[in-house]
């Protein structure tokens, strides 16, 4: 047989003190080896999987407790004298409440009573689980939030990929995407989308706008409505249909003032009128990135381009079919593709992952769980103040104690009347930590660097905020349960009769702060390594040498609208014009144009040949980002002069 | 007609409708007897992961179902050599298939409801 790992062993005796005598008794061993089982299947998953089922097991278990204590207290209810079976203790339940009831009232006038000790515990305990409420809301936000769409499970990204490196991801050209689409049949729904920058005029300040280009079916794909207006219909955004949009509502408000009146309004882009016929509001949120507008886009009229991969494509697999049978079907499809078209397909495979896969990478996952660990450990030193905190109140208890004992309370009485009052004070703390990572969180969110689709910003939501409150009921068990069973082996009837305690029990109370102490070193001094490791790995990534010294470097961005500059020439005199008049500027030492900055990521590989260097079929294609710079580029900042 | 009631005299009818657990227990249980990580891994299967029972529901429904005389213990078991012998099967009584059979009406009835209203929504 084999043996029950010690998570499931855990959650069994958990499950077995929370569920009435009778169930565990019936089904205990059954349940037992079923979450055995399932715990097993989890092995390898990664902790996403791993997660959820606790969690689902734990509200599962919380569920079925609550329900079957209701049904034994309505059966008691009909069975009002006999000895009623299958009640743990049927006679002390009411006075078990009203006895809660009183320990609670108790607690909350011992609260009040040592105010500077209460203070202190409050906000020790506050900060570590605000500290770790503000982790798991990325955690939270990554990794175990469902996505926001439907049939999220099949729905899968496909990029184009360079065979020689598996975990490269292209962008996929027009004509491969509808050969997938008109050439498999694992696949139920395809959507496409391109970005492009256009000029929005005709309004007080011309802007430039992210325009996605999509296929009509997007938002319905996506189950989407919008908050004013409606979106694409299926049969738009074909070559000569009337040109339409669908502003985002950040647009709405900050372009054109939250005007009521906006659907059926024409908007100028790129010189072309288009139609607004409808708003999406700011929870909209598509995996792809944050765009000011969309427009309708069958691509029909890219049908023959093989050559530009530019494309965003989402498709999802077909009810019953299994991911690797969608993946299989799209990767012979590419090998075809590329026999039939060597010359724009050449090397070229397909490279299919699920939404989760996109965000967030190894890395972000590893760092956010090292926090997780640091902040952990935050809580723990923060518990473990507080229990020599409150060792040192039970000690100056003792007297009240040996009281409540000679009048007959019992020793476990006193623990769980102790332990009330550690939960209540935590509790107090975890709704306090809970107010504390609003800021948390928000700061967070500002200080991620990289930009991440809207739905993986870590937000407070009812998971956060469960996980927050039983973090602090956790905490106050944690550091309430050694002054409370303190009680257990104190000399309570010494310090009534004469006020001392024994030598033994002195001693012990004196091994235990050390051990606090040693403990609370322990943990700051890993804390302290961690905290050093991080601090030298982000130093390491500002130090690194960019190849020019960015101090009183200002960079800034312009695109120039198509329709008004469509010749070479005249762009390059509206450049010529612009360093002309930068010059002018008083403190300017130098200046430069480039299409990308240095360390810019998301443009689009641009494939090249060398003249008289004819790639082999078997060769690698030449691939790279292709930078277009002025004279001068690099020289302002004092670097070498091109 | 004679119909079935079970040991405390209710009708098939009387337990309906039946919560979302209690109906895909019943329809696992319908083709072959199963132990609890059986019941748990085919409603998976079959739903496309949409109905995922914690053990703890999952046996919470069987205690239920029990009382009510829709399931009872099985005393099939398979090979030793293919399955762990501690384990406990259950299958589906005739008087949880009439209770099954009843809901199935009921549910199709619900679904001839709102067909073809407007609120349907497309599944890609």
């Amino acid at each position: 047989m084999r043996k029950t790992p010690w998570p499931v062993r855990l959650f069994s005796a958990v499950a077995n003190s929370v569920l009435p005598r009778g169930f565990r008794r019936e089904f205990g061993a059954d349940q037992r080896d079923a979450i055995a089982d399932q715990y097993r299947n989890l092995q390898g998953r990664g902790l996403g999987p791993a997660v959820r089922f606790w969690l689902h097991e734990t509200a599962g278990l919380l569920a079925t407790a609550t329900r079957e204590y209701g049904e034994l207290l309505q059966r008691r209810r009909r069975t009002p004298d006999r000895r009623r079976p299958d009640f743990d203790s049927p006679k002390r339940k009411p006075e078990m409440l009203n006895t809660f009831r009183k320990d609670l009232l108790y607690a909350f006038r011992m609260t009040v009573k040592t105010p500077v000790v209460t203070v202190i515990a409050i906000v020790s305990i506050a900060l570590g689980v605000a500290a770790n409420t503000t982790i798991f809301s990325v955690l939270n936000s990554w990794l175990l939030r469902p996505l926001p769409y439907p049939h999220a499970d099949r729905m899968l990204v496909l990029y184009e990929n360079n065979r020689n490196d598996p975990d490269d991801r292209e962008l996929v050209s027009p004509a491969n995407f509808f050969d997938w689409q008109e050439r498999t049949s694992s696949f139920a729904v395809w959507v496409a989308s391109s970005f492009s920058s256009r000029s929005l005029t005709g309004i007080e300040r011309p802007q430039q706008m992210t325009v996605a280009l999509v296929t009509p079916n997007l938002f319905a794909e996506l189950g989407s409505d919008p908050m004013r207006g409606r979106t694409f219909a299926a049969d738009e955004g074909g070559p000569e249909d009337a040109p339409v949009a669908v502003l985002s509502e950040t647009t709405w408000r900050n372009q054109f003032g939250a005007d009521p009146d906006i659907v059926g309004s024409t908007i100028m882009l790129n010189g072309e009128a288009h139609a607004v016929i409808g708003v999406m509001p700011e929870t909209f949120d598509y995996i792809l990135g944050t765009v000011n507008l969309w427009i309708p886009s069958t691509f029909e009229d890219q049908r023959d381009n093989r050559d530009s991969r530019y494309l965003n494509v989402t498709a999802w697999r077909g009810t019953d079919v299994p991911f690797e049978r969608a993946q299989a079907e799209l990767v012979a499809l590419a090998s075809r593709l590329e026999e039939e078209y060597p010359t724009a397909n050449e090397n070229w495979g397909v490279n299919v992952q699920t939404v989760r896969e996109q965000f967030p990478g190894r890395t972000d996952t590893g760092l956010i769980l090292v926090l997780g660990v640091v902040v952990g450990m935050a809580l723990l030193i923060a518990c473990a103040n507080v229990a020599s905190l409150l060792l040192a109140k039970t000690e100056a208890r003792q007297k009240e104690l040996a009281v409540r004992v000679a009048l007959g309370a019992g020793r476990g009485r006193l623990v769980q009347q102790l332990l009330t009052e550690s939960v209540v004070l935590a509790l107090i703390a975890g709704g306090l930590g809970t107010v504390l990572s609003i800021w948390g969180v928000g700061g967070l969110r500002e200080a991620i660097p990289v930009q991440i689709p809207g739905f993986f910003q870590p937000r407070l939501d009812g998971a956060v905020i469960a996980f927050s409150l039983g973090l602090s009921v956790l905490a106050g068990l944690t550091f309430g349960i050694t002054p409370a069973t303190q009680v257990l082996s104190s000399d309570l009837r010494g310090a009534l009769t004469d006020g001392t305690r024994s030598g033994s029990a002195s001693k012990r109370k004196k091994r235990l702060r050390s051990a606090f102490v040693m403990a609370e070193f322990a943990m700051a001094l890993t804390i302290l390594i961690a905290a050093a490791v991080l601090t030298n790995l982000v130093n390491t990534t500002i130090d690194v040498d960019p190849g020019y010294d960015s101090a009183n470097l200002l960079t800034m961005q312009f695109t120039l609208p198509q329709y008004k500059y469509e010749r070479a020439e005249e762009i390059a005199q509206f450049v010529d014009n612009l360093d002309r008049e930068l010059d002018q500027l008083p403190g300017s030492r130098g200046r430069a144009f480039t299409n990308r900055l240095p360390r810019a990521f998301g443009l689009p590989q641009s494939v090249f040949t060398i003249d008289g260097q004819p790639t082999e079929r078997s060769e690698e294609p030449r691939a790279g980002w292709l930078s277009v710079i002025s004279a001068h580029w690099i020289s302002p900042s004092g670097r070498a002069a091109t | 007609m004679i119909e079935m009631v079970n040991s405390t005299g209710a009708t098939p009818d009387q337990l309906l409708p039946l919560s979302i657990p209690v109906f895909q227990v019943l329809i696992s249980l319908s083709e072959r007897d199963l132990h609890g990580y059986g019941v748990i891994g085919d409603i998976r299967q079959r739903t496309d992961d949409e109905v995922v029972l914690s053990t703890s529901t999952l046996y919470g429904a069987i205690k239920r179902m029990m009382r009510d005389g829709l399931v009872e213990q099985s005393d099939l078991r398979p090979a030793p050599e293919l399955d762990d012998e501690r384990r406990r099967y259950y299958r589906i009584t005739p008087f949880g298939r009439e209770v099954a059979a009843g809901e199935a009406r009921r549910v199709e009835r619900l679904a001839e409801m709102i067909r073809g209203k407007q609120f349907q929504t497309r599944t890609p």
